[in-house]
Parts: C-alpha cells; structure tokens; sequence
C-alpha cells in the first residue's frame, strides 16, 4: 500500500474500445517507446533541465573543484591512491586520504576536455538530479504537473549546492537510494536489490552515504510499528518485506569496506561531524543558512506554506516524511548545504499537495508531435547555446587568479607562499608553487593539524600576525584583493606588491627586512600605502 | 481535554460573602500568581547582572538632556562626523525613563529597572498565555519554555516598552475577541505612549489591522477558522483605531515620530546588513534551535491533534515565525504570539488548579522570601561597575580624561554609546549606535571601510583628520596601528586599545575621492 498524502486525483477516463471484436491493435514497441518519449511528461523533464541549463550556464566553481580535479588526474596518471599529503608544504606528508576518489576521477575524465568538459558534467550532473527529483514527486502522487511545479518551486533552493565537486554525485545516489525504497514501498520488491552496487559507487565517491544509511533506517523504523494518530499514520511492514529490507541494508554495509583504503572511508562522515569544529565554525558551507539569500527565504515560505496547508487542508502525513522532513529543515537551518537534502525531501510533498488543484494529465489529448518538436528544440538550444570555452575560461579568470599564477610561472618565487582559502584548490591544480599551498579545501587535514587555526588568526590579523608569518618562513603571499592582509602587506615596506590584477595581489617579503625576526616591521601609511 | 479553570478566587470570596479586600490578597497569593512569581524569579537569575546593550548609555544621555534642558533635541551634538545634522529622540519616553533610573539608583537604579521590565513582559506572556487556554499550569510552561528566547531580546532599552505595550495590545484585542468589550479603550492612551517610547508601535498596529481583518469574513478551513464581528464590535475596533492614530501626532516632534519605523524599514540598507540584531536569526545561539523545536512540535501537534486556530493567530505567527528569521531582533516576537498556542496544545496534559486546594499562606510567604531573595541578591553598584568595566573601555575612558589626547577620536562601533555617555560633550565621537544618521551621512559605509581594512583605510582615516583610535586590541585595525609607523600604541588593556597618531611633519595630501575630498575640506573649514 502507498504510503504517501493521499492525493486527490480523477480516475483516468477509459480508453476507447478497440475498433472491432475479432482484431487487437497492438502497437509496436518502437511506437511505444516513441510515445513515451514525447510525451507530456517528459516535455515537463525537458523544461525543468532547460531551466537548469539556464541558470547553470555559467559556470559555477567551488574552489575545491580544482584539487578534486587533480586528485582524480593524479590517480589516473599514477594508479595509486593518496594516502599522505603532497599538495602543501604546511602539512606535507601527513596522512591524508582521497576519500571522494571516485568522483575525484569523473571530474578529472571530465576536466580532460578542458573546462568546456566541467561545465558539461556540471549541467549533466544538475539536470540528473533535477529530472531524479521529479520523478521521486511523480512517484508520491504520481500527477506529472503537480511534481514538475513541486521541482520548479524546490530547484532554486537545490541549487544552492549545484557546484562541480563528488558531493553532487552523492546527491545522485540520495536520490535513488529515496526512489527505491518509495518504490520499494509501492509494492516493486525487485528495486531494492539496486542499493548495494549504489552504495558501493556511493562510498568510494563521497561521505554523503550516511544519509543513504539514515534513509533507509528511517524507512525501516517507521514500518514497525501501525498507528494513524490524527494525520500522522504508518503502516507495519509485511514481515518479508522487513526482511528484504534488513538483507539489502546489510548488503550495504557490507559494501562498505570495498574502498582502495578498506573500512577507513566508512568512518569519514564521522569524523566530520565530530572532530572538526573549526570546520563547522569558519567554513561558509557549514554555516547556518543566511536568511538574507533570496533561496532561503524561499525555503522559509514553503515550510510556511507546508504549515498553513496541514491547518488547513488537514493534511495526512506517513512518518517516514514527516521525520525526513523535519530533519530536512533542522539540517538546513543548521547548515546550509543541506538546503538540496530539503528540496529533494519536499518536492514530493509540496507536488502531493499540489495535486488537489491541478487538472490529471490526459494521455489521450497529449500532443506527441508537438511535444517532440519542443523537445527537440530545447536539446538543439543546449547545444547551441552551451557557453564557449573562452566565455568559460573568462568566467574563471575572473574568480580566480589565472593571471596571477601565469605571472609566477614566469617569475618563480623561492620560499614559501600564503595564498587565500578560496584560492588553494586553483592554485594545486595548477601545480603553483612547486613547494605546495599554504591551505586549500580540504579543511580536515589543516584542522587537526593547526594550520586552520592559524590560517584564520592570520587572515583576521590577530595580534601574532607578524610572528606567525615568520613562523611559516612566509616569503610572498598570494593574496585576494581588497583582503584586510593585502591591506596590511601593502602597507608594509618590507613587503613590496609585484603584481596586482581585479581577483589577486601578490606580495613578496623584501630581502633585507629583519631576519632574527624580533620586533614589528613599521607599515607606510596614507601616503605611500595603497589607494 | 482538561476544562478551563473557571472557578476564581474572587468568584469563591463573593459566594462566602467575603470583603473585597480578603478576595483581591487571595487572588494575590494564588497558585497561579505563584507561578507568575517563580517566572519572574527565573527572569531575575539571568538578569541581575544588568544585560546592557550598546546603545543603553546614548539612551541614557538623551533622557538625561531632556531631563536637564527640559528641551528636546533636534540635532546631533555627540558626534564631530555627523555634527548638526537633524535627529530627534524618537525613543524619548523610555530615555527619561532610563535616564531618571540611572539618575535616582546608579547602576542599581538601572538593574531594577530592567528586573523590572523584564518581570512585567514575562507577566504580560504568561497573563496572554493563560487567556488562551485558561489554565494556569500550561501557561505558565509555554512561558517557562520560551523565555530562553524571549532573553535573546531582554537589554535595557525603549524596545522593552514597545514590546510591553506590544503585549498589553494583544491582551486588549484577545479579551476583546472573549467577549470584553471595553478592553479595547485601553488603546489609544497605549499608543499614545507608545508613539513617544519607541518606533514597534507599527507592530500594534500590524496587530490591530490583522484581527480587524479577520473578523470580516466566517469561514472554517480544516483546524483554521474566522469568526466574522458583530457590526457594532467592528466599529468599535474602527474607533479605537482612528483613535490610536489620531494620538501619533501628540509627540513634541508632531508627525515625524510616526514616520520613524517607515523610514528605519526602507531607507537604511548597511544597518540591515552589518548591525547584529538585524541579522537573520543563526542557528549557532542554541535558543534559535530552541526555536526550531517549538516549531517542529507545533507541526507534529497539527498533525497528532488536528487543533483548531483563528485566523488571526496564525497570520500572527506565521508572520512573526518569517520575521524571528530574517531579523533576529524580532525573536521575541515568536515568544510573545507562540506562548498562547503552546498554551493551548500542553492544556491537554496540564492539570486544572482547584483554588479550594490553594494554600494561600503558603504561597504568600514563599513569594515575599523570593521578593527578599531577589533583593538581597540584587548586585551590588561595585560587582555592576565591575560587569560594565569588562564590556565597556571604562579604563580607557579614564586615561582619556586622564592625560588629554588632542583632535579627533576614531573609535570602535560597540563602544561609541558609551563613550557618548562618558565623554561628551567634552569630546565627540565617531561612531555610535544611532545607525540611521551615520548612514544617511555616509559615515557607516567609511567605518566598514575602515574596520574592514579595505586599501584606502588610511586615507579615510586622514580624511576625517583622526588623531587617535579607540579600538579593540584584538581587531584586525589594531593589528594595523600596531604596526605603523605613524601610530603609537599609548594605552591598552584587555577589552582596548588607544593608538596616536605620531605624525612629525606635515602629512600630504591624501589621495581621496571626489566624496572624501569635500568632507575633508568641509571638516578643514570646520
């Protein structure tokens, strides 16, 4: 039995008898298979990855992107897999793991077509989630338009996380893992057994698995028990189904060891949630959500929304979603990254809602040549309209220090260099400087080894600025402009600007400022600083 | 359900033949006014310590001119960067108020005030609380759960008032919905006091207008329902809200008090996005996810009990659950509208108080030990000099007035209210608390500049010809001084740091832009 809102739809009006008594029209597969292609419901697919393509055109990098990147190429070019750091010079040799190391090598196939090729992946990989979420709302009530406006209305808040990094692979996986157990919920006993090889690609790729496990415990939980209890109802697994369920979370776990590093990816989610509070604090996406950005008060309005409608509509939950979606809302209020986790957990929802006001498709006024056509010229405007590599490469140029890092291939610089946060990751792929980064993404290892905390006492200008600076042997810093720190430097006359551009300012210690490091250097001001 | 307790102490007394007297002490000492009492205690454990904002001292300094002058201001005179430009003291009532505590107890004076204000706002909750759902122990635990949020706000400022008068004006609409119908005349005089004390008086009449317009139609919708006004109870309403309007005029600044919170809602972008209390709410103060689990248990109750609402309540707390989270300084809010309707669903589990079981002797001397507890607690004015001296650069100050620093002061954001308070009007400042002139002035976006070190920091610096910074030692600004040739560090202790400028020839002229170049010349002349 479907444990879903219980969505208000008319039956389907009955298809027309056949022509005569003695024939049966069979239509070919091909026709079929034609028809399903054009249909409605798959015109409504193609304008939802339209309006992804859209708003993903340009593309979007983190600053991870760039190290995931050369992990992956690295792995490809060495066949091994990293187990202690080679990236930095803060923390060179210590043990670090790439624990994203699948997805860390599709980025890498990808980036191997330039960045035309990322920008690929990124819309492919967007439009994938985007298509998995409508057909996770279609599923719930199964109402094709009430599931395409659920998607709209969610999309923007899912994009907030739409950035190339294997975290949007895991998003993939949360995805199928949610269709299969709601398909599995259905009634289609066979789609569970696609968990275990999804959970075996979902380790190796990125330590969003958790939430995999969480989903599927959840699902389980909510089945053991039968009770309707006002709106709130659940109903108690047939006892196979439970055992098919506790047999394919099993086989999961067991796929969790079958990882180049053994059990230790397994444990990383944890670690993460528990041991890196520097992380959680500073790093932006970890941060609570900012109820300033426009997306999040879209979020704020449909949990309103969702609100007003239980009052009113008196709506009839199933457990499993009121948990997910009350641990959807916590999560993103928390930390903002989880604002897709809440579009994926609500689309379904709000499209149930939904139903009760939209018109039930009609496959026998569907339109297939029509829709066809539409489809058709959508997928000739992606390819027509796909950014150009030189509008690409100008929209990294203009984010981050490509010119910057062109100057010191030029002019190596000995020592070593601080760089910004955001720029670590470009700066690794690009292999500059041959010594290695002061710090980039991947905050777990500078965290436990200190490096974060003085990083940021750093760029905070903390009162042992200097001192930490001369602690590191810090010879040149590469540093994003109109930062407090390039403020500081440029003042400095024991620091001279060699290069500045609109994203970066390079600044070099001079050879004859103190050596025995005692004493603070004395800054120009007004005059001769920078203006 | 448990039935509402309807049985009052006042109804026992007239039915024995009691004397007034006797029924108004058993009404005092009541189980339920008990409650009341161990919520104002709970209120005094966390406030005693005097909880003063930034802006407190400024406010002080206000009332405490009208006080002395008995004029009120229509220009700034604290500050040397915004010198005569026009501003009022639109929060004039509750600046004398404070000022006349601060002038008749010190730092004591000010405690008990705020004690005071806190222990009637919580009352007020509470008292709302138990109007919805008439039951005493669940309006007491809605209260006790949601003062934690309700503190977020709890600060020695007029806002305190607004909201009291906040809560009064529901009080009055929700005892006008029951039935009472005078209640409602309560409003004008609040609002008149209202308008003068601080600008949240555009929340009562945000108030006012949604229950107003949800008593134009009847309908039910599922748990939501409206139930349409007699004609004569809406023109009532009418009445008294062309009343409270007619009052926004009665101020000593006519009409412009009544344009303040229009004014402060459109035109003042920086201060929305840099003052703290206009930040969204963060889930990092554990009370915003104290507010997330009210909100889930509101959600799982509409759906376990399928409750029933007015419409104004919930377009209340809908709109106030969007406000807490844009706007952090709105929290308060959510623990003012959600008290009652918490209320409403824990009355299900709550028992019912029997006043024949009251033990009034009982109560009565435990709240007069708790009132003496709470006085023989009150802190000392040495222990408060002490809680002020760690947050505000008291030391500082003291070395200014000490060993006299000539030209202008720079100095940091948190301080520039009290430094209004100690130093003026022999010395101006920079900045304060008054974010809406600073920003009309442009003042606020060359502050951010400056703290945030942005390339020209010295030229603005230069361009407001400062002399010396007050700032905190640990900023990044004072990283910057530290190191300067120009500056030198004179004084520091652990909450600032003053640094001289040490210029021994003549400084060229800055490169500024056109902006800068005209208040640098402006200030020349000055």
């Amino acid at each position: 039995m479907p444990d879903t809102i219980i969505p208000v739809t008319e039956p389907e009006p009955p298809v027309p008898a056949a022509p005569s008594a003695g024939t049966q029209l069979k239509e070919p597969r091909w026709r079929e298979l034609l028809r399903k292609i054009s249909s409605f419901q798959v015109l409504l697919g193609a304008i939802l990855v339209s309006g992804v393509f859209v708003a993903e055109r340009s593309i979007r990098l983190d600053p991870d992107t760039w190290w995931h990147i050369k992990v992956g190429s690295d792995i490809l070019a060495t066949h091994q897999f990293p187990i202690a750091d080679r990236y930095s010079f803060t923390v060179r040799g210590a043990p670090w793991i790439a624990y994203e190391w699948l997805g860390d090598v599709v980025m890498s196939l990808a980036a191997r077509a330039g960045v035309s090729g990322t920008q690929l992946l990124l819309v492919a990989s967007s439009s994938l989630i985007t298509l998995l979420i409508y057909y996770y709302a279609w599923l719930k009530c199964r109402e094709c338009k009430a599931a395409f406006l659920a998607t709209a209305a969610v999309v923007p808040l899912a994009m907030l996380s739409m950035t190339v990094r294997p975290q949007l692979f895991g998003y993939v996986f949360l995805l199928l893992t949610l269709i299969c157990l709601e398909r599995f919920r259905q009634g289609h006993r066979g789609t569970l057994w696609v968990l275990p090889p999804v959970f075996l690609l979902w380790v190796n790729t990125h330590g969003s698995f958790v939430l995999g496990f969480m989903a599927m415990g959840l699902y389980w939980a909510c089945g053991l028990v039968d009770f309707s209890w006002g709106g709130l109802h659940t109903e108690r697994w047939a006892l196979r189904d439970r055992i098919r369920l506790e047999l394919a979370a099993l086989i999961c776990v067991l796929m969790l060891p079958i990882t180049p590093y053994g059990t230790r990816l397994a444990t990383v989610p944890v670690e993460y949630a528990f041991s890196l509070p520097g992380n959680m604090a500073h790093i932006q996406e970890w941060q609570p959500a900012d109820f300033s950005q426009w997306q999040v008060k879209l979020f704020l309005a449909l949990v309103i929304l969702f609100v007003l409608a239980l009052l009113t509509l008196r709506l009839r939950c199933s457990l499993v979603e009121t948990a997910f979606f009350i641990f959807a809302v916590y999560e993103t209020c928390v930390h903002v990254r989880f604002a897709i986790v809440f579009a994926i957990i609500f689309a379904p929802l709000l499209a149930g809602l939904l139903t009760r006001w939209i018109d039930p498709y009609n496959r026998n006024i569907d339109k297939y040549a029509l829709n066809a056509v539409l489809i058709l010229g959508m997928a000739f405007a992606w390819i027509r309209y796909f950014p150009s590599r030189a509008d690409l490469e100008h929209k990294v140029a203009a984010n981050y220090p490509v010119e910057a890092v062109r100057y010191l291939q030029q002019h190596p610089l000995a020592g070593p260099m601080l760089n910004s946060y955001g720029f670590g990751g470009y700066l690794i792929w690009a292999r500059v400087p041959r010594q290695g980064v002061f710090i980039d993404g991947r905050g777990d290892l500078y965290e436990r080894t200190g490096v974060f905390a003085d990083f940021r006492r750093i760029v905070n200008l903390a009162p042992e600025t200097q001192q930490l600076l001369r602690g590191y042997g810090i010879q040149s810093c590469l540093l994003q402009r109109g930062t407090p720190l390039a403020t500081f430097l440029g003042a400095d006359p024991h620091w001279n600007r060699v290069y500045q551009d609109d994203v970066a300012g390079l600044y070099v210690r001079d050879g004859r400022s103190d050596e025995g490091g005692q004493g603070h250097s004395r800054l120009r001001t007004s005059s001769e600083g920078l203006n | 359900m448990a039935t509402p307790e309807t049985v009052t102490a006042s109804e026992q007394a007239i039915g024995t033949g009691e004397s007034r007297l006797r029924a108004l002490l058993k009404k005092c000492f009541s189980f339920p006014s008990f409650l009341g009492a161990i919520l104002v205690v709970a209120n005094f454990g966390i406030d005693r310590s005097l909880r003063l904002d930034p802006d407190t001292w400024w406010h002080i300094k206000y009332g405490d001119m009208i006080i002395q002058t008995g004029h009120w201001p229509t220009v700034d005179t604290w500050s040397f960067t915004v010198h005569g430009m026009p501003r009022v003291a639109y929060e004039w009532g509750g600046e004398v108020l404070t000022a006349l505590a601060y002038r008749l107890g010190g730092l004591r004076g000010m405690d008990v005030l705020l004690i005071t204000l806190t222990s009637i706002l919580t009352l007020l909750v509470y008292y709302f609380a138990w109007l919805r759902c008439r039951n005493s122990y669940a309006a007491f635990f809605s209260t006790f759960v949601l003062l934690p949020v309700a503190l977020l706000c709890f600060t020695l400022r007029p806002q305190l008032l607004g909201y009291i008068f906040l809560v009064i004006t529901l009080i009055s609409l929700e005892r006008f919905r029951q039935g009472e119908q005078k209640t409602l005349w309560a409003l004008p005089p609040i609002f008149l006091l209202w308008v003068n004390t601080h600008g949240s008086f555009a929340l009562g009449f945000m108030v006012l207008g949604l229950y107003w317009l949800s008593g134009l139609v009847d309908f039910t919708s599922g748990g939501l329902y409206a139930v349409r006004w007699r004609p004569e109870q809406r023109l009532h309403m009418e009445v008294v809200g062309l009343l409270s309007m007619a009052v926004l005029p009665l101020t000593p600044y006519g009409t412009r008090l009544a344009a303040v919170p229009l004014n402060v809602a459109t035109s003042l972008p920086l201060n929305f996005a840099d003052i703290l209390e206009w930040q969204p709410l963060t889930t990092d103060f554990w009370q915003a996810k104290l507010l997330l689990v009210l909100l889930f248990g509101f959600i799982l109750a509409q759906l376990a009990f399928r409750l029933r609402y007015r419409l104004e309540e919930i377009a209340l707390f809908l709109i106030v659950v969007y406000a807490s989270f844009v706007h952090f300084r709105f929290a308060i809010l959510f623990a003012i509208v959600f008290a009652p309707l918490a209320a409403s669903l824990f009355v299900r589990w709550a028992p019912v108080h029997n006043p024949q079981l009251d033990h009034y002797a009982v109560n009565a001397v435990l709240m007069f030990a708790a009132l003496a507890a709470m006085v023989l607690f009150l802190p000392s004015q040495s222990r408060l000099q002490e809680n002020v001296a760690k947050n505000y650069p008291v030391q500082a100050v003291r070395y200014i007035q000490e060993h006299p620093i000539p030209g202008r002061m720079f100095n940091d954001y948190a301080f520039g209210g009290y430094l209004v308070w100690a130093l003026t009007p022999q010395r101006k400042v920079f900045i304060d608390g008054r974010g809406d002139i600073y920003e009309q002035a442009g003042v606020f976006a060359d502050y951010s500049d400056i703290v945030g070190l942005k390339p020209d920091t010295f030229a603005v610096l230069q361009s407001y010809r400062i002399n010396f910074c007050l700032v905190s030692p640990n900023s990044s600004l004072a990283t910057l001084l530290a190191a300067s040739s120009n500056w030198q560090e004179v004084y520091k202790d652990t909450l600032s740091a003053i640094f001289v400028r040490q210029t021994t020839r003549p400084s060229p002229r800055p490169n500024l832009n056109a902006a800068r170049k005209d208040r640098y010349w402006q200030m020349s002349e000055a």
